[in-house]
C-alpha cells in the first residue's frame, strides 16, 4: 500500500477535515462516494464532545494512494507528487493517536493530507451537525474545560 | 526507468519529510532549529537602576554587580534558585547555576558555591559580581546592607553573556511544534505566533464582541514539556478584557490533549470565529476585577457571565447601572 501526495487532481467533490491532536493537526480528505464513512466518525465525535468549524472554501491538498496517478505523471516530475514506503505508512497508522481517524484511512474512506496557507478564522463557522461538516471542509477541535 | 531533476528530487524530500512528521518519533535531538530562539532568548543588556533596598524582579540570565561589603539575599517564589547570605538551597535544584565573582585589586576569583555552601562578599573586593541563571523561572534579588547602611549605590544589573545548553527533545515533540506554527501561519497568525513565543501580549477579539482575550507566554511556561505532556490546565496567561482595555479576568480553559500551540489556535479559533461564549461558558475565573459597578454593567449586556462575574446566584439587578458613571466603558473603545 503506497500514498502519494498529489495537490493537483483535486476536484470541487474532494471534502476534508483536519483534527487538531498530540502530534500537531492531521487533516484527512474524503469524496462524495465515502462521506457517509466519515459521517459516521463524525457524528460519533460530536457526541464525544468535539466541535467542528466549517468554511465551504476549498484550500486543501490532498494525499492519495500511489496507483491514482499514472506513472507518467511521475515521470513528468510533478514535484508535489510524493510515494509513501508501505513501513512508514503503517508506522503512520499505528502510531496516531485517534484510531477512527486511522481506521478511515486504512478502510480507505479518506486520505491524509495537508492545510494550504491562506485561510480565515473569522471565515469558519461553527457546525451544529454531523452532515454539515461532510459536507464542507473544516476544523475539529477536542472538547473544551474549565481548568 | 524514469530521471527526475535533482531540484525537483530535493522537492520530494522536502515534501516526505512534512509527511514523515505525522509519526511519533521518540528519537531525541538537539534544539538547533527555529525553536531555540522562542524558548530561550539571547540574553540583553538591561538598563536598570536598583533601588536601595528591596526586592526587585531578577530577569532571567542576569549578572548582579554587588558591593565590595554586606550580604545579599536572592530568592526565587517558587522552585527556582533560592540563595540567602551566599548560601544556596534547597538541594536538588540542578537545572539552576548560582556563582560569585569577585576581583580585588589583584585578581579575579571566580566561585561556584555548591548546594548549601556559603558566599559571601569580600571586604577586600573592589567590585563583585554574583551570576544567576535559571530556568526560566521567575525569580527576584533582595538586598540590604551589611550595617543597615543601604548598598548597590552604583549597582546595576546588565544582561548576562550566558547562553543555556540546547536540550534534547523527542523529535515528535518537534515536528507537533512545527506542525502547529505551520498550521497557525496558514491561518494568517503568523506575526500573533511570533509575538506570543517572544513572550508579548497577542490581542484576539472579534469585532462584534464587547471583550479582547489577552494571551501571553508564560515566562516559566516551557513550549516542549507542554507539548509533550499538555496539562489539564490553559498552558499560557489568558485574560479578558473590555475592549478598551479594563481587566476583568483571568481565565482557565483548555481543550483536551492538545499541545500549546494548538491551544492557542483554538482560542484564536473560537473567538474570531465569534463563539466566544461557548469559551466563556466553560473558562473558570480567577483574578476577577473587584468594580462591582462594572462587573454588573458587563452582566447586563453579557447575561450568561453573571454566575462567572457575580457568583452562583447571578443576582446583579442594580437600578443605577443605566445612565449611571460606569455607563459606555464598554464600548469606548
Amino acid at each position: 500500500m503506497e500514498a502519494v501526495l498529489d495537490e493537483n487532481t483535486v476536484t470541487e467533490q474532494t471534502f476534508s477535515c483536519t483534527f487538531l491532536g498530540m502530534l500537531g493537526d492531521l487533516t484527512i480528505q474524503f469524496d462524495e462516494q465515502n462521506k457517509e464513512h466519515v459521517l459516521e466518525v463524525i457524528r460519533k465525535k460530536m457526541k464525544e464532545g468535539y466541535v467542528f468549524f466549517t468554511t465551504k472554501k476549498y484550500l486543501f491538498g490532498q494525499i492519495k494512494r500511489k496507483g491514482q496517478i499514472s506513472d507518467r505523471d511521475i515521470r513528468r516530475g510533478n514535484i508535489e507528487d510524493i510515494i509513501i514506503p508501505d513501513e512508514q505508512f503503517e508506522k503512520m497508522i499505528a502510531d496516531m493517536d485517534d484510531k477512527d481517524i486511522a481506521g478511515l484511512i486504512v478502510a480507505d474512506k479518506a486520505r491524509v493530507g495537508k492545510i494550504k496557507k491562506g485561510k480565515e478564522m473569522e471565515a469558519m463557522k461553527k457546525a451544529k451537525t454531523p452532515e454539515e461538516v461532510v459536507e464542507s471542509n473544516s476544523v475539529a477541535m477536542k472538547p473544551i474545560r474549565g481548568g | 526507468m524514469s530521471f527526475i531533476r535533482l531540484a525537483e528530487r530535493e522537492a520530494q524530500i522536502t515534501q516526505t519529510q512534512l509527511f514523515a512528521s505525522m509519526f511519533r518519533d521518540d528519537t531525541l535531538e538537539e534544539t538547533t532549529d527555529l525553536l531555540v530562539p522562542a524558548i530561550v532568548p539571547e540574553a540583553k543588556t538591561v538598563p536598570f537602576d536598583p533601588p536601595q533596598t528591596g526586592l526587585i524582579a531578577l530577569p532571567e540570565n542576569t549578572t548582579i554587580q554587588v558591593p565590595t561589603e554586606g550580604t545579599v539575599r536572592i530568592y526565587s517564589n517558587n522552585t527556582g534558585i533560592y540563595v540567602v547570605d551566599g548560601t544556596i538551597g534547597p538541594e536538588g535544584i540542578t537545572s539552576n547555576r548560582v556563582w560569585f565573582s569577585q576581583t580585588s585589586s589583584t585578581s579575579t576569583t571566580l566561585i561556584n558555591p555548591g548546594v548549601n555552601s556559603t558566599q559571601t562578599t569580600s571586604t577586600s573586593a573592589t567590585t563583585g559580581n554574583i551570576a544567576v541563571y535559571t530556568n526560566g523561572n521567575t525569580n527576584f534579588v533582595y538586598y540590604n546592607g551589611f550595617t543597615g547602611i543601604p548598598v548597590f549605590t552604583n549597582a546595576s544589573i546588565v544582561g548576562g553573556n550566558y547562553r543555556r545548553e540546547p536540550q534534547p527533545v523527542k523529535k515528535f515533540v518537534k515536528n507537533s511544534i512545527k506542525r502547529a506554527l505551520k498550521l497557525l501561519d496558514n491561518f494568517g497568525m503568523e506575526q500573533d505566533t511570533k509575538i506570543f513565543l517572544k513572550g508579548d501580549e497577542v490581542e484576539i477579539s472579534h469585532p462584534e464582541s464587547l471583550f479582547k482575550f489577552v494571551i501571553t507566554k508564560r515566562k516559566y511556561g516551557n513550549i516542549i514539556s507542554a507539548t509533550e505532556r499538555p496539562l489539564r490546565s490553559v498552558p499560557f496567561t489568558l485574560e479578558l478584557f473590555t475592549k478598551n482595555g479594563i481587566h476583568l479576568a483571568n481565565l482557565c480553559v483548555y481543550a483536551e490533549e492538545t499541545p500549546m500551540l494548538d491551544q492557542l489556535f483554538m482560542v484564536a479559533m473560537y473567538v474570531k470565529s465569534g463563539n466566544e461564549e461557548d469559551l466563556l461558558r466553560k473558562a473558570n475565573f480567577f483574578s476577577i476585577t473587584q468594580d462591582k459597578a462594572l462587573k454588573e454593567l458587563i452582566v447586563s449586556e453579557v447575561d450568561y457571565l453573571a454566575p462567572k462575574l457575580l457568583g452562583r446566584s447571578g443576582n446583579y439587578i442594580n437600578a443605577n447601572i443605566e445612565g449611571g458613571i460606569t455607563n459606555g466603558v464598554l464600548l469606548a473603545a
